[in-house]
């Protein structure tokens, strides 16, 4: 056997090992996916992979009560809390950005590293606080979480905002232009790619979060859908299918969400032709 | 209609000086040119005067109006700048608007204005495309249209033309000064480190280095009479020929030794020549220009023996580095018979144009043109500087 000919077979032995090891893996993945989408349309769906009896009746129950209410909790608690972090969050990158801040880069540092905080240290003294000033709603809620996607989505913006050259803001003060003009005129427009990509972080983070809602809200008709899913779970006898039509419906706004992102992250800038290349 | 002045402006950065002890005067519409290697303190001077950066000290003048502490919005002026910074998320017309809109000024005025700018910079076809899909004239173009869209006091430019290709610079070029011949009442405040566009453009020409304005003067006078060694060499291209001389006066006479041979030069330094000045060693410039194959004809040097190393052709010309003894000059040569590389050639150098300047300050030894400016710095400012 030649030298080459060893070389090409060890090529195909690695990429068949490769496929094969990301096959595996794909699989694991794949399967529960698709348990989810046979289950959710199955009358008679079990905890097993099986052909499905085929019905939206899963569908039918699931979007009723206080279930379709909990949707719309979720709805809330996301929107108001996005819209928190990501109104604060472009101010403080805007500042962060451009002005000169003393120990800038230890803030930078410290920013960073408290969104990797694990929740379960605040979450104790934070219930404390609101159960003390009667604030165990969904609104307040709505402001934790805010607070909690906040470190890393002003870093996410911070960085975009660097990109924006100064020239532009300059020439926008020559004109006469105010900072906040300025900001709403040509900086968040500029930087909107990575004002979306923060603001999507934020939603999918509330979006997705069990814990705080199940500590911090107390009524029962202002929890959210992750907490309904989780209630399914608490009785003797499952309903697979609703769980999993549920499960599904709650999937949507993120798949929505991603494809968006993945769009605008493709599309990157627009400062094309405003400055020198 | 609005002068400009500095006043004893300093700029310091981290301790160094980026900018010392301005003070220069612009007569209201007039074209000044702020010229200088990179690093010189004329963008930052230009940045001072638009608000972008504040003085460390002295004050700055637009008209009457001190403007030291006035915010860049209020000071009245425009400025296109070296990247155009226009707004990539605005199509063109929304780019012209920007300033007037911010400013709240009348809507019913503001699309017969922008038609009016749009026509004189041949941009009206542009005006619904984004700045991506402009070429780099075009940018350029509406760059400046941005700026005249305010009809301010003062226009500021920050090297212009620089990132556009040779033919349109010039092209570009000629326009600006039409441009402003059209709009006389505004002053015009130009920088480019180009000494061809800042000798073509400006009214006045100030030449800056290492942050300190070294001469004002009209294109003429500073490639005529250059204040220093630095302007001199600066100015004009290709660049003078500085030499090692001896300056020996004898009676009325004059004469100065430099390339082996000893050229009467009274009537050149005749009147102008600065107080305090004796025999000895000085510094002699010779332009390329003023150095020519000799024909013996009066106001000529004696005949200077050189070999030709590099000639170049720049079209009408051709300039070639000589080896004379251990100096190295650079001559104009005729462009036929094209010079060999190793060809003899005697020189000679017109003894009328010779520029005298001090061994040691390199400041001229002529009258016309010197500096002035203040020697010593502010004693507050002396202490910050390193």
């Amino acid at each position: 056997m030649t030298p080459a000919n060893k070389e090409t077979r060890r090529t195909v032995l690695l990429s068949t090992a490769t496929h094969l090891a990301l096959g595996a893996f794909g699989i694991v993945f794949i399967v529960p996916m698709l348990w989810l989408i046979l289950a959710s349309i199955d009358a008679h769906a079990s905890w097993g992979l099986e052909w499905p009896h085929f019905s939206f009746i899963n569908f039918r129950h699931v979007l009723t009560g206080s279930l379709l209410h909990s949707l719309w909790n979720s709805v809330v608690l996301s929107v108001v809390s996005t819209a928190i972090a990501s109104i604060t969050g472009v101010f403080a990158a805007y500042a962060l950005s451009r002005r000169r801040i003393p120990f800038k880069t230890p803030l930078l540092m410290f920013i960073l590293f408290s969104s990797g905080v694990p929740l379960a240290i605040m979450i104790i003294p934070v219930y404390e606080m609101f159960s003390r000033y009667n604030l165990l709603t969904i609104l307040p809620t709505a402001l934790f979480l805010s607070v909690t996607s906040l470190p890393f989505e002003v870093y996410l913006m911070k960085n975009f905002i660097d990109a924006v050259p100064k020239d532009l803001e300059e020439a926008a003060r020559i004109e006469g232009a105010s900072t906040f003009q300025v900001l709403r005129k040509v900086v968040v427009p500029l930087a909107m790619p990575g004002i979306a990509a923060a603001s999507i972080f934020g939603f999918v983070n509330s979006w997705g979060s069990l814990v705080v809602p199940l500590i911090l809200i107390n009524a029962t008709n202002q929890q959210p859908a992750p907490i309904a899913i989780y209630t399914f779970l608490t009785v003797p006898k499952p309903e697979y299918g609703n769980i999993a039509a549920y499960s599904l419906i709650f999937c949507v706004p993120v798949f929505i969400l991603y494809s968006v992102s993945s769009r605008l992250f493709r599309e990157g800038f627009v400062l094309g032709g405003g400055v020198k290349g | 209609m609005s002068g400009i002045r500095f006043e004893g402006v300093w700029k310091l950065f981290e301790g160094s000086a980026v900018v010392s002890d301005l003070n220069l005067d612009v007569r209201a519409g007039e074209f000044i040119v702020l010229v200088g290697p990179s690093g010189c303190g004329k963008t930052t001077s230009l940045r001072m005067l638009a608000g972008l950066e504040r003085p460390s000290h002295g004050r700055i003048f637009i008209g009457d109006r001190d403007v030291t502490d006035v915010p860049t919005g209020e000071r009245d002026i425009s400025m296109v700048f070296q990247s155009y910074a226009l707004y990539p998320n605005m199509n063109v017309y929304r780019n012209l608007a920007f300033g007037p809109r911010v400013r709240k000024e009348p809507r019913a005025t503001l699309d017969a204005r922008i038609n009016e700018v749009a026509e004189l910079l041949q941009i009206k076809h542009l005006l619904k495309r984004t700045p991506a899909a402009l070429s780099g004239g075009q940018r350029q173009r509406v760059a400046l249209g941005r700026a005249l869209i305010r009809e301010p006091q003062v226009f500021l430019m920050d090297e212009p033309l620089s990132n556009l290709d040779a033919a349109l610079r010039v092209q570009m070029r000629a326009e600006l000064i039409r441009l402003h011949q059209r709009l006389e009442k505004t002053t015009n405040v130009y920088v480019t480190h180009d000494q061809v566009e800042a000798l073509t453009m400006g009214d006045r020409v100030a030449v800056l280095k290492d942050g300190v304005l070294l001469q004002v003067d009209s294109a003429n006078d500073l490639y005529e009479h250059p204040s220093s060694v630095f302007v001199g060499e600066f100015i004009g291209s290709p660049k003078m020929n500085i030499l090692e001389g001896t300056l020996s006066f004898s009676g009325d006479s004059c004469t100065v030794e430099v390339l082996g041979v000893r050229a009467d030069v009274s009537e050149r330094v005749a009147g102008r020549l600065r107080e305090g000045v004796v025999s000895g060693p000085v510094l002699v410039g010779i332009r390329p220009h003023d150095l020519f194959p000799a024909t013996g004809s009066t106001g000529e040097s004696p005949a200077i023996s050189a070999t030709v190393d590099i000639s170049e052709h720049t079209g009408a010309e051709v300039f070639a580095t000589m080896e004379t003894g251990p100096s190295r000059v650079v001559a104009r040569l005729p462009r036929v018979p094209t010079p060999d590389r190793g060809e003899r050639v005697d020189l000679a150098f017109r003894a009328g144009a010779v520029h005298l300047f001090d061994r040691d300050t390199q400041l001229s030894l002529l009258d016309r043109g010197t500096p002035s400016r203040r020697t010593s710095a502010p004693a507050d400012i002396s202490q910050q500087v390193r």
